[in-house]
């Protein structure tokens, strides 16, 4: 019964007045796959995201979503300015337990901060926490806008290894919005590389070496790399890398 | 004196300390300024004109000393204070609705600012015509001068909420109670607190002017009174009265409604 694909999206077109931003734009995410997409900035790839969570309505298209419930860390943090950290973090879920608020906290680095208000943190420290209340609401699917920018290297290593293990022991599928190559190397089943407006897949990287096991020194890794620099350049589009 | 320097330099070091220091200073100059030129200017009119601070001062502590002073302000108070709850409640009754729904907003709208554009000295005289020379003139015209500033206060609101939180709470499938409570009540808070502010002080000059203009009773009735028998170191006095009041009633509210976000939980243990 349970299908393999959860996610489809079928020739959705989107437009905001007279600017096309999606145009005939397809994909899919089959069940507990991580799927990584690339794209130059303002090509719609957060709107894509708004279209598969329900807030925005494509101009016409489908989606099939199949999932039970849907997370999203915004490419904003989105924090209630009048709620601390844990406040923030537990209002996505009211079954959540304080212990299990209070370990992801400490997972995202956020331990002694769960009393401050998203006025009194940095930029990375509210990513963080709206990483954090991401994965306190009990979902399926995950939807993910650069989750981890304005992070510094380690932070940045760190959170994708937690991503990681919580990918391994909840199998969420994961739809992972970046401008890291890395970033995408380490973490997707497939890489979407998305062309500029109107917005299409232009190609698609799948890497099979199993995700625990990568090291951005592996040669399929490297080879992968030095395509979508290919790519990149062709395009003559700067991506911050 | 090289002591005290270093000394005061540490006190300014302290911004807030600073900050209080100077602006008491202000005050101060200010009010002796005023002060010397009121005593100046005394010394060339008659009281009847102008009356020497000497002379406000001691009609002002014959007024504290009375027991009829309390009275007064007292119905005052009353008069303000029921103008005041009315005029909140229905203002944000508006001003919800016109939050709520375009429509309401736009049919709303025009009446609202059409109340809000009449001169209150209008109001007045319809109605001191409708409800006569008692204190319910001056509650009407309270509640209606408020009212709509309110209203404006908590529509305006509503079109500042962030759209960006509300989908945030659609994201994560706020129900409606917990969308109303924990996103639409705390953007409109700042709001709400701007409308009660406003509404307090402009609600004061209000209740003054009403009693001046229709009341035997009241703060503003004393003033009149003060007037027909020609004491204008009384009208002073009653004068001084009121402005410390109203000043001293936009204190209290705007501390009463500080929103303050300092209040740390302690989530260990
Ligand atoms: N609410 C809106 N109204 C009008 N135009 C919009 C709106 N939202 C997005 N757009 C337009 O849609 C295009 C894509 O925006 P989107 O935010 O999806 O880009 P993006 O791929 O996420 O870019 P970035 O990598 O910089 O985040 C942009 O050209 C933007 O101007
Ligand atoms: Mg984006």
């Amino acid at each position: 019964m349970r299908d393999k694909v959860l996610l489809k999206i079928l020739n959705i077109e989107k437009n905001f007045e007279e600017v096309r931003v999606l145009h005939d734009f397809s994909m899919e995410a089959n069940r507990e796959e991580i799927v990584c997409i690339i794209g130059p900035s303002g090509c719609g790839k957060s709107t894509m995201l708004n279209i598969i969570s329900g807030l925005t309505l494509p101009s016409c298209g489908e989606v099939i979503n199949n999932s039970q419930n849907t997370s999203y860390v915004f490419q904003e943090d989105r924090l209630l300015p009048w709620k601390d950290v844990y406040e923030n973090i537990r209002i996505v879920n009211d079954k959540s337990s304080h212990k299990t608020c209070m370990e992801l906290i400490e997972k995202v680095g956020l331990k002694g901060f769960e009393g401050f208000f998203s006025c009194e943190l940095s930029g990375g420290m509210r990513q963080r926490c709206s990483i954090a209340r991401a994965f306190n609401y009990e979902a399926d699917l995950l939807l993910m806008d650069e989750p981890f920018k304005s992070l510094d290297f380690n932070l940045r290593i760190g959170m994708i290894h937690y991503l990681l293990t919580l990918w391994e022991s909840k199998k969420k599928t994961i739809i992972f919005v970046t401008h890291e190559i890395d970033e995408a190397l380490l973490l997707g089943d497939r890489i979407l590389f998305l062309t500029n407006r109107p917005t299409k897949v232009l190609t698609e990287f799948r890497i099979e070496t199993p995700k625990m096991k990568r090291s951005l020194t592996d040669p399929s890794l490297v080879k992968v790399r030095n395509q979508i620099l290919d790519l990149l350049q062709n395009e003559n589009q700067p991506v911050d890398s | 004196m090289k002591a005290f320097i270093t000394k005061m330099n540490r006190v300014f070091k302290n911004k807030k300390l600073y900050n209080r220091w100077s602006s008491s200073v202000g005050i101060i100059i200010i009010s002796l300024i005023i002060l010397l030129l009121w005593q100046g200017l005394s010394s060339i009119y008659t009281p009847l004109v102008l009356p020497s601070p000497f002379l406000t001062a001691k009609s002002l502590l014959k007024i504290l000393q009375s027991k009829c002073f309390f009275i007064e302000l007292f119905s005052t108070l009353q008069r303000l204070l029921i103008g005041l709850i009315a005029s909140i409640l229905i203002g944000s009754i508006f001003g919800i609705m016109m939050g709520c729904s375009k429509k309401i907003k736009h049919l709303l709208e025009p009446l609202v600012y059409l109340v809000q554009a009449t001169p209150p000295i209008l109001y007045m005289t319809l109605a001191m015509l409708w409800f006569g020379l008692n204190g319910r003139a001056t509650i009407f015209i309270v509640f209606i001068g408020s009212a709509p500033v309110m209203a404006v206060n908590i529509a305006e609101g509503f079109e500042n909420i962030d759209v960006k939180l509300i989908e945030m709470g659609k994201a994560f499938q706020f129900s409606r109670t917990k969308m109303i409570l924990e996103i639409i009540i705390p953007s409109l808070k700042a709001y709400f607190k701007t409308g009660l502010i406003t509404v307090f002080s402009f609600g004061w000059k209000l209740v003054v002017m009403g009693e001046v203009l229709s009341a035997s009773t009241g703060l503003g009735a004393q003033i009149t009174d003060a007037r027909m028998n020609l004491e204008t170191n009384m009208v002073f006095a009653w004068g001084i009265i009121v402005i410390l009041l109203c000043f001293l009633f936009q204190k209290i509210t705007a501390k009463l409604f500080e929103f303050r976000l300092k209040r740390r939980k302690n989530y260990e243990g």
